[in-house]
């Protein structure tokens, strides 16, 4: 008997078949994937933005596309073969499981055909004008395609801003009320800028520039971790534009405190050019000109201008001597290597860690790390936004008059020339530091900071209440 | 959407109907009675017609065995006939030398079609006499096995109503008839021309149309039919929805059947979709097939339990509702 071959043109057609009904079920699942994906984001995005007040929606996007992938993993897709396909085409021209059985039966593996299988391939090699693949499969959208844009349009909206912020049943709704407060807290120190203003009217940019950081707070346009990301940034930079000693409402503060600002206020690119404007003048009269790298110590206008406003400008001989060394090629890390301090205990001293330290346009000035009281308009200018202060312990005792550092030396190192220390530097840093650490550490608000640190400053060694 | 037949199969279904036609002249109705009765000739089953008395059901098989130009033969099972009465009997035989042997009387079993008619008035013993000359196509007597004629049919009666003095055959022997009929009662016009044939002067003559060798090339050519896995698969499905406890069941058959179809009755199914594919014309079998051929050949093969005699519901419903529930749970495009 011979082997039974199916008849060329028929298998052809069949194979057609067999390819649409891959695509078409492809497609299907692919849309039926969508939709789930998109079912599942919008019950998901509406409820984790109420509870987080907007937030989350990177969340929800992926909650929903791991929806939508297991939907194409779990679903139980039906593996095409050609005899799938021979029959899905039975069934489809009522064929009597004529097509299946001959599929089934032909190729050498089914063995020798008998007379009645012969008779049934030379029927249904005759059916092979009546399978025609795209009437059989027409690629047609799949039923479900109808809802993807309604739940599309579902989903943008459910991705708007539309949630409300600053809810205590909400997540972090007490980071909000704690954002509230230091806005308030903020507030207070723009109004007491404001009555400096009165004397000095440059001080009213800055603290317009802290009245739209209050407002951006205030008004819950930021979500959660902006707002937070704000305030944060803030309170580093009050922190950063301080000298070693400590957060003082003097006008090189406020000139430093101000740049930074201007910073972290990207939404508001008016204040950004006021606080711009009103740098540029201030440099022009006294600060460091972005154009002038080289010079890091203040010109004699500022000076002028600092002393006219009581601000004190140390210019000791060790600063002088380090300008001297940096004009003439000295670098950081030389700098920075002759400090030393001798095994004493307690005390800390404040430390900058710099990453641009070794910066050409930077270290082109005086700023040298060492002589911090004289060159901070130049630090406070030209540092990075990465620059972090570290308090690192340093040598000292607490003597019957208060913490004081003995045996702390800085100085510097001419070549051929014996070290020179520059005694008292640090030392005399120490007190405004701790003073500012405890004013931290107590959590006393912005606004009152300056005022309590003039009150510690104010007493005297032996004469603490 | 059919090619033509190849002249083989045309000669096969010329034949089939002209059978139909002969045995039409004679009985009266039931078309699909009579195909059925030729779908279990052609593959070689044995058949359990039941039926009220009077409506012809020895008049049909009689009228078969002629058609067929088979030898015919009619037992008429009594509650005092031996299984010897049907088998035969060896008897002592005298030579003409004097010399004294046993010879073996053949019994009216020995036959190509034999009537059975009402089966179920005979004792369990003669019952089961039947059970090996149906099932292995040969008897024993005397330690000596016999033959029987090919092909061999059993073509049995019995009366549900009359229970009185009957022995209800157990399930072993039921298992064995391929098909069960059931005839009814006929229609008005049956009726009418019944009245017409059967009071006149003439009664009908009916010619032999297939002979016992071509009766035979019959069946070889029906089990040649190809079956598709899918469809073997749906009988599967079908007949192992029959038992109460298996997940294909559907609740009618775990309420209301004590015991479902056999392997036997798989066989049977197959092997009549394939007989029947045959005389409508097509080389393989198909779904409707099998559909058609559940109720004759499962019917008689599903056991009740208490609760479904009580409620007095049917072999003939439940399989209807398993054929439902397995043709939905079937997937064939799966494998």
């Amino acid at each position: 008997m011979p082997i039974l071959i199916l008849d060329e043109q028929l298998r052809l057609r069949i194979d057609a078949v067999l390819y649409r009904l891959r695509r078409v079920d492809q497609l299907t699942v692919a849309v039926r994937a969508m939709v789930a994906s998109l079912l599942a984001f919008a019950p998901l995005r509406g409820i984790i933005g109420l509870a987080a007040g907007g937030e989350g929606g990177l969340i929800s996007f992926a909650l929903a596309l791991i929806v939508g992938v297991t939907y194409i993993i779990v679903s139980r897709r039906p593996h095409h073969t050609r005899l799938s396909a021979a029959r899905f085409i039975d069934r489809q021209l009522s064929l009597e499981d004529r097509l299946a059985t001959a599929v089934e039966r032909s190729g050498p593996e089914s063995g020798p055909g008998n007379r009645v299988e012969q008779w049934l391939f030379a029927d249904v090699a005759g059916l092979t004008r009546f399978i025609r693949p795209e009437e059989l499969v027409p690629y047609r959208r799949p039923r479900e395609v109808r809802w993807l844009v309604p739940l599309l349009i579902v989903a943008v909206v459910l991705s708007m801003p539309i949630y409300p912020k600053g809810f205590t049943w909400q997540i972090g709704g007490g980071e909000w009320q704690e954002i509230a407060k230091k806005a308030d807290e903020l507030d207070a120190l723009a109004d007491q800028l404001e009555y400096l203003a009165q004397q000095q009217p440059e001080l009213r940019e800055v603290a317009e520039l802290m009245r739209n950081i209050t407002e951006q707070l205030r008004d819950r346009r930021l979500s959660r971790s902006e707002a937070l990301r704000l305030l944060q940034e803030f309170e580093r930079e009050m922190h950063l534009s301080a000298d070693a000693q400590g957060v003082d409402l003097d006008l090189s503060y406020i000139q430093n405190l101000a740049q930074r600002l201007q910073r972290i206020n990207p939404t508001d690119m008016k204040s950004r050019e006021s606080a711009s404007q009103w740098l540029s003048q201030n440099q022009r009269r006294g600060g460091v000109s972005d154009r002038d790298p080289q010079y890091g110590t203040a010109t004699d206008e500022y000076q002028e201008y600092t002393q006219t406003r009581g601000t004190p400008i140390r210019n000791g001989d060790g600063d002088s001597e380090i300008s001297q060394q940096s004009a003439s090629g000295g670098q950081s890390s030389g700098d920075r290597s002759l400090s030393e301090s001798t095994d004493l205990t307690g005390g800390y001293d404040t430390d900058y860690y710099d990453p641009f330290m070794d910066d050409e346009s930077y270290m082109s000035g005086s700023s040298a790390g060492v002589s911090r009281g004289d060159d901070r308009q130049d630090e406070s200018f030209q540092r990075s936004p990465e620059i972090i202060r570290e308090f690192v312990p340093v040598s000292g005792s607490i003597s019957e008059s208060g913490p004081m550092i003995t045996g702390q030396a800085e100085g510097t190192m001419v070549p051929g020339e014996p070290i020179r220390p520059r005694v008292g530097g640090s030392t005399l840093a120490i007190m405004p530091v701790g003073i500012e650490q405890a004013v931290t550490q107590e959590q006393i608000p912005l606004a009152y900071r300056h005022w309590v640190k003039r009150y510690f400053e104010s007493i005297e060694p032996g004469q603490e209440p | 959407m059919r090619n033509a037949l190849p002249s083989e199969v045309a000669e096969v279904q010329h034949t089939l109907e002209r059978v139909r036609n002969e045995i039409g002249k004679a009985f009266v109705g039931h078309p699909e009675l009579v195909n059925e009765l030729l779908v279990a000739l052609l593959a070689n089953g044995h058949v359990l017609l039941e039926g009220i008395p009077g409506l012809g059901k020895t008049l049909l098989v009689r009228t078969v065995g002629q058609v067929l130009d088979l030898s015919f033969s009619r037992i008429q099972f009594t509650p005092d006939l031996m299984p010897a009465d049907i088998i035969g009997t060896s008897i002592l035989v005298q030579s003409p030398n004097g010399e004294r042997t046993f010879r073996f009387q053949h019994g009216p079993l020995f036959a190509n079609i034999v009537l059975a008619d009402e089966i179920n008035r005979a004792s369990p013993k003669t019952q089961s006499a039947l059970l090996e000359a149906m099932q292995e196509r040969h008897v024993t007597a005397g330690g000596q096995t016999y033959e029987l004629p090919k092909p061999f049919f059993v073509l049995a009666t019995q009366n549900p109503i009359e229970m009185e003095g009957t022995y209800p055959l157990p399930e072993a022997q039921v298992d064995r008839f391929m098909f069960k009929l059931r005839i009814d009662l006929p229609d008005m016009d049956d009726m009418r021309t019944i009245l017409d044939r059967t009071t006149g002067a003439a009664a009908p003559e009916v010619f032999t149309v297939l002979t016992a060798s071509q009766l035979q090339e019959l069946q070889d050519l029906v089990r040649e039919v190809p079956i598709a896995s899918h469809l073997r698969d749906l009988v599967i499905q079908i007949v192992l929805a029959t038992h109460p406890g298996k997940p294909q069941a559907p609740d009618v058959v775990n309420n209301y059947v004590r015991l479902g179809a056999s392997p036997r009755g798989a066989q049977s199914l197959v092997i009549a979709a394939k007989a029947w594919a045959l005389m409508s014309g097509r080389f393989n079998v198909s779904q409707e097939d099998i559909h058609r051929m559940v109720l004759p050949a499962l019917r008689h093969r599903l056991l009740l339990s208490f609760a479904g005699e009580a409620e007095g519901i049917t072999t003939e419903e439940i399989l209807t509702q398993v054929l439902a529930h397995a043709t939905t749970s079937w997937n064939p495009s799966q494998g």
